[in-house]
């Protein structure tokens, strides 16, 4: 007997990934987001029409070409912007105010403490200054002040203040809201938690583990342990009702704390998120020995202890996250370090660069990143729209290696600053995989297989789960 | 970190429920959470979906506002629990997961004393 076939002409215009998982596969579609766990003959039938295959005509797979063209897969995909904006008028500013830190973290990528500089005044208030104007001149009514940086935001207590007031001051002269983010080593006084407390909404703080990894890995300037102090100042933040998320960079010597540090928290305080991130070999990362034998190796047990943490977060409630596993992004950029909205971040010195941890405008990233400073002459920002042009054009399509990879919406082309590209007056020579992409992966594909079966039990009815049942 | 509603996807429920009925498929869902704060068009931060673009979870980027907060006080600790159960599933048992559902949703509702 002849058998019937359809024939379908139409191409993808999205990315469709069947990627293999235990006995199966997952059906991968980043836009609009849809996963689905399918056996060996539906993957075939994908990948047939992948390759505009004809196949065969039945009503399931009817069916299924109804489902793909409802999903869009099929569609025109609108064409983006060809040119960016004229003007660059940020209304979000992140200030590096000081490169004082009171740690002496065993990985710091900035050295933060070892050399002293602050941010004069002068740069701090043109900053906000520039942002509190653009916000009027957008019509929008908040803007948003962020501390990063070189050091501890807090560790030049007046220059922080300082910046505050005069935030709040722009604001409120101009009928705006500021809001105010940081990323913190959670050392503070009691007078300073208190100010804090009444300025910030969240915090980030970095808090790497139980006494014994928070004590190794973060000690205070002098040896002494910083745990007490975090953990008091953490306490102190929830009596004030001051959300804060914590982020723990992870050694190999913490592999086996990431669980013990969940429990920890689940016992002792409030909080439920908790994001572990494997550690950066930059900065001082490179002048310690962090124990790290190999980095594929490390990789591997940060992949399988982040695995048992996500597991435990389940069941305590706490979610659990790494920056590299992203199954509900979906994007061309990592963060604002490249793309069409780039970070308008100042350091000390009145550098203005996409990355927080990118600021030597000689080094082969930095002429790429660095796209402004401030002129003291001027006395204002002065811009390389030239480059901030290449910052809106880069894409994870700009980037070779990620070009089959099914996580490629999700991770973005990972973290600019730890990517193995390289980059020849701003464009991009050669790239390959870092040792992360594997981790990414694999974290990205148990995350999918995750909420992809847990939205499916959301919204099984009793009813239709009977259906399906029979 | 996982919200309810499945809004991104074109009549999201009726084309999930006939994805699922197909031979060969074991589940399907939406991967993709919606933005939360009114206003923002494009909303691509992995921790909280909110208005950010944070990059590597670290709440460090301006626009970070909820630094993973806002995503899981919207719906229920339990959904988090719900995402370690999932984690140790075979593949096929999502009748299994319904189940574990409902428990769940019940047991973080009424915490017992």
């Amino acid at each position: 007997m002849a058998q019937h076939h359809l024939i379908h002409s139409q191409p993808f215009t999205t990315d469709v990934f069947t990627i293999p998982y235990k006995d199966g596969y997952i059906l991968h579609i980043p836009e609009p987001g849809l996963v689905a766990g399918v056996d060996a003959h539906f993957c075939g039938i994908i990948e047939d029409l992948k390759q505009n295959r004809p196949i065969e005509d039945t009503a399931n797979n009817r069916e299924l070409l109804t489902v793909l063209e409802t999903l869009q897969v099929f569609a025109p995909k609108p064409v983006p912007a060809a040119e960016p904006p004229a003007e660059y008028r940020p209304t979000d500013v992140t200030l590096s105010l000081t490169s004082r830190c009171h740690l002496r973290c065993v990985y710091c990528y900035a050295r933060a403490g070892d050399k002293i500089q602050d941010m004069p005044t002068e740069i701090i208030d043109a900053a906000l200054y520039f942002v509190a104007d653009n916000t009027v001149w957008h019509e929008r009514n908040s803007f948003i002040v962020g501390f990063h940086g070189e050091g501890e935001p807090t560790a030049n207590w007046p220059l922080f203040r300082h910046a505050i007031e005069q935030a709040k001051r722009l604001a409120r002269e101009r009928g705006l809201e500021v809001t105010f983010t940081m990323s913190s080593n959670g050392i503070w006084s009691p007078a300073q938690r208190e100010y804090l407390a009444d300025c910030f909404a969240n915090i980030s703080l970095s808090f790497d583990g139980p006494s014994e990894i928070q004590d190794a890995q973060r000690p205070m300037a002098s040896g002494a342990p910083s745990f007490p102090t975090v953990f008091e100042n953490l306490q102190f933040l929830e009596s004030k009702g001051v959300d804060y998320g914590i982020r723990a960079t992870v050694l190999p010597t913490g592999l086996d704390s990431m669980v013990p540090f969940l429990n920890l928290i689940s016992e002792e305080l409030e909080c439920n998120y908790v994001h572990f991130e494997p550690v950066f070999f930059t900065g001082r990362g490179i002048d310690h020995d962090l124990g790290v034998a190999s980095t594929d190796a490390f990789y591997q047990g940060f992949l399988d202890a982040y695995q048992k943490a996500v597991t435990r977060g389940g069941e305590l409630g706490i979610s659990v996250t790494y920056s590299g596993c992203r199954a509900t992004h979906f994007s061309t950029n990592f963060c604002g370090s490249t793309g069409p909205d780039p970070n308008f971040f100042v350091s000390t010195s009145g550098i203005v660069s996409s990355c927080f941890e990118i600021i030597d405008p000689t080094s082969a990233k930095g002429q790429f990143t660095v796209y402004g400073r401030y002129d003291p002459g001027a006395r204002r920002f002065v811009f390389d729209h030239e480059k901030l042009e290449q910052l809106w054009r880069f894409g994870v399509d700009s980037i070779a290696h990620c070009k089959d990879c099914f996580a490629r919406w999700n991770c973005s082309g990972d973290c600019f600053a730890r990517s193995d590209i390289s980059l020849e007056n701003g464009a991009i020579v050669a790239s390959q995989e870092s040792p992360r992409c594997q981790a990414n992966r694999e974290t990205t594909l148990q995350e999918l297989v995750r909420r992809g079966l847990v939205m499916d039990a959301l919204s099984r009815s009793d009813q239709v789960s009977a259906i399906t049942d029979e | 970190m996982i919200r309810v509603t499945e809004s991104k996807l074109p009549e999201s429920q009726q084309i999930l429920a006939i994805l699922r009925r197909l031979e060969g498929v074991q589940f399907a869902g939406q991967t993709s959470p919606i933005p939360q704060t009114p206003g923002i068009s494009s909303c691509n931060c992995q921790n909280c979906q909110c208005n950010a673009r944070s990059g590597d979870g670290c709440g460090c980027h301006p626009w970070c506002m909820c630094q993973g907060k806002t995503a899981i006080d919207g719906p229920v600790e339990w959904l988090n629990a719900l995402l370690g159960v999932a984690a140790a599933l075979p593949l096929e048992d999502i009748r299994t997961l319904v189940g574990m559902r409902d428990k769940l949703r019940e047991s973080f509702e009424k915490p017992s004393e």
